[in-house]
Formats: structure tokens, sequence, C-alpha cells
């Protein structure tokens, strides 16, 4: 189910970026979230993403995104930023990692309009509430996914900072 | 001897099999709609609208329905693309595909090509597809192979191939309900709704003979698809498989 989900928000977010991806036709990209067990495979068909099972067979180009890239984005951090300051890494073969950049570059990273995109208006709003809170109240420049787990409950335990002076 | 296949749980001639299910489906076709809501409680069109999600249709693609039927599918193609790429509505049964013919242009979905042509023989060129799909068809199809081979064939390298068919359910105890309400009540909702018991008979009988999500999997490998990943919906009553042509 998530596989196939997540094939279905990524090309809906691609579709809605306008991203021109036949240059990339046959590229095998393995993208991870480092210090999370988030990682999957996926491969450019016919302008089109296609997720693929982690099974080891060979890939051109690895991209590994920094937990802090939650941070920036909801910051409306621009992609090219992101790269710069390598919380998005791409690496691989040159071609293939070139080629990524390029098509990385050209996103304009709107959390807010990609999960209204994505999930219609209603959803996207309540998730950027939530997302809004997460942002302050966990540590994403010192994440590890044992911490994440910990500011999570520590989240839901008490969403906002100054909870106890709202209650 | 004459080679056999099955059509429901009977045996019949190859040859035969095909006549018998027009027969089928030239009874059915004007109850068709009404009898899909009846049996899945509208819960088709959900799994439709998810295979439709699937299948990522871009505008400009051109797409290939087969066993469109009523043109279910069609209709969520169009809403998606509209008239920015080709769109073609097949099904081997004249009845269902004027069938379809009057649904679609009474929805307003119109520039749809329709053809009638059969699965294991497709009148198309190499090549010519984006994406290709057969909805609840799969299991009435004779040479299964032939016509999966046939729809690697006809789609562009990167092309996807999306079967959405009644599969095997996952859970016992939902199978022992399932197979109650398939052998009981479908063929009196067949009955009731359409005057015929007979072929939804038939329906629910071809339901069980057709491959399951493993082996169906293997076969749209084995016919010349590089990849392929499925995924049961409602517990395996039904299950999408998506082939991808590299």
């Amino acid at each position: 189910m998530a596989h196939f989900l997540l094939e279905i928000a990524i090309n809906k977010f691609c579709n809605n970026a306008n991203l021109d991806l036949s240059d990339l036709d046959g590229q095998r990209i393995n993208l991870k979230v480092s210090k999370t067990p988030f990682e999957t495979n996926f491969i450019f068909l016919n302008n089109r993403v296609h997720v693929l099972a982690t099974d080891g067979s060979s890939l051109d180009a690895e991209i590994i995104i920094e937990p802090k890239v939650v941070k920036s984005l909801f910051n409306k951090t621009p992609a090219k930023e992101l790269l710069k300051k390598d919380e998005i890494k791409i690496t691989g073969n040159v071609k293939s990692a070139q080629l990524l950049l390029e098509v990385i570059e050209q996103v304009d990273f709107d959390v807010e309009e990609i999960m209204a995109n994505i999930f219609g208006d209603m959803p996207s709003q309540a998730m950027i509430k939530a997302g809004n809170l997460l942002k302050e109240n966990i540590d994403f420049e010192n994440l590890s996914f044992e911490k994440l787990k910990q500011d999570f409950a520590r989240f839901v335990v008490s969403p906002t900072k100054d909870s106890s002076a709202n209650s | 001897m004459d080679k056999t296949t099955h059509f429901g749980y009977k045996e019949v001639p190859t040859k035969d099999k095909e006549k018998l299910v027009k027969g089928v489906f030239d009874s059915v076709a004007s109850n068709y709609d009404l009898m899909n809501d009846v049996m899945s409680f509208g819960i088709h069109r959900l799994w439709k609208q998810y295979a439709i999600d699937i299948a990522n249709v871009k505008k400009g693609d051109a797409i290939l329905d087969l066993a469109s039927g009523t043109g279910d599918l069609i209709k969520l193609y169009h809403k998606k693309i509209g008239n920015s790429g080709r769109i073609v509505s097949s099904d081997i049964n004249e009845a269902m595909l004027d069938e379809g013919k009057r649904n679609l242009i009474n929805s307003g979905v119109l520039g749809i090509e329709f053809v009638q042509a059969n699965a294991e023989k497709l009148p198309f060129e190499d090549n010519s597809f984006d994406l290709v799909s057969i909805a609840f068809g799969l299991r009435n199809v004779t040479d299964k192979d032939k016509a999966l081979s046939e729809m690697c064939r006809v789609l562009k390298p990167g092309g996807i191939l999306i079967v959405l068919e009644f599969s095997k359910t996952t859970n016992p105890v939902l199978e022992k309900i399932y197979d109650a309400y398939s052998f009981n009540l479908i063929p009196k909702f067949g009955s009731w709704f359409a005057g015929d018991e007979d072929s939804y008979q038939y329906l629910a009988e071809s339901i069980r003979k057709h491959p399951d999500q493993e082996t169906l999997k293997q076969m749209i490998i084995d016919a010349g698809f590089d990849m392929c990943e499925y995924q049961n919906l409602t517990g395996g009553v039904v299950a999408i498989h998506k082939g991808i042509k590299v």
C-alpha cells in the first residue's frame, strides 16, 4: 500500500511542478532520509517515477536528505539553497547526479501548495498546522531516529510550547 | 482431441469459450452498471479510481482500455487528460461496446476511439500506448498469456499495464463470507435485478478460476514486462497488478 501511495504522491508532485523528467529516463535512484529508516529506490521511465523494491539492484545515483530539510521546507528555503547547504546530497555517477541536480533545482518546494495538490486544501491545512507545531517542538538540527521518537512523544503529550499557559 | 479450457467451473473446448463469454456479456450488457453497483455495494468505483491513480496518467498520453465495457475507466481517464491525448475504448463484445459508447456520449465524454477487438490479437502497432488497462476483463479472456503479450507489444517502452481483477482473499474468515456471498447471493441478485441467474453464476465461478496474485504477477513478467508489482484491495477480493515495460 505504502509503495503505491508514495508513487502516486511523487508523481502528483512532479506533475504539479511541471517537471520534465525525460532526460532522467531509465535512471535508477536511491532516496534516503539520513538518521531514519526511510529508504526507497525508484526508476524514471516515460516521464514518470516508479517506486521499486530496495533489492540491491544497481543504481545510478543516491539522494540523501538530512532530516532538517523538513524545517527548511516549512521556511520555504529554495532547493538551490538546500543543495548548497548539503541538506540534500546527491552522489553517484556524474551524469545521473548532474541530471538529478538540474531537476531538483527547478523545484519550488512550497510545502503548503504541494500538500494541497496531493491531499486537497482542508487536510493540507491541518497537516501544515501540525507541521508548524512539530517544527517548533522538534530539534531538527540534532536529529536521530531515537531522538525523533522522544521528541514526537513529547510533542504528543504537550503539542505547543506554551500549552500549559493556554490550559 | 480438442484442447479445453474453463468456462466458470465447466471444462469447454477452447474454441468455444469466446462464444460462451460473448453470450454472457450480450445478456448482461444493458444491466451491467446497475449490477456492478449492486454486487459490490458501489465499491467497484473506488477500486477503479485507485487503479487510475496508480496509472499516473499524464496529459498527452495514449491510453488503451481493454474489456472497456460500459466505459467507467474511460470516463476517469477523460477527466484526467481531456482530449489532450488519445483514449481508445476496446471490447471484444459489440453489445458492451455499444453500451459504453451510449454511456460516454450521454455523460458528455467525447473524442474517444471505439475499437471492437480481441485482446489476444490487438489491431494496434507496436509501441503505440503509454498505458494499457484491463479492469475485470482478463479472467474472461481465453488465452491470457497471449493477451498479456499483446498488451506488452502495443505499449511504448516505459509504458504501464494496469490489471484490475478479482483475486484471492488473504483472510480465511473473509474467504468464507465472500464464498457464501458469491455463490448464493450474486446469482440471486442477477435473477432479481437482471433476470439472468446463469450469467452471474458464471461470473462468480470465473473469479475462482482466475489465477491468484502471485501467479498473475509471474504471467505478466513472462509476457515480457520487466517489472510487476501488485496490491490487494478489500482483503484481496480484488488486486491491482502494475506491469512496466522498460
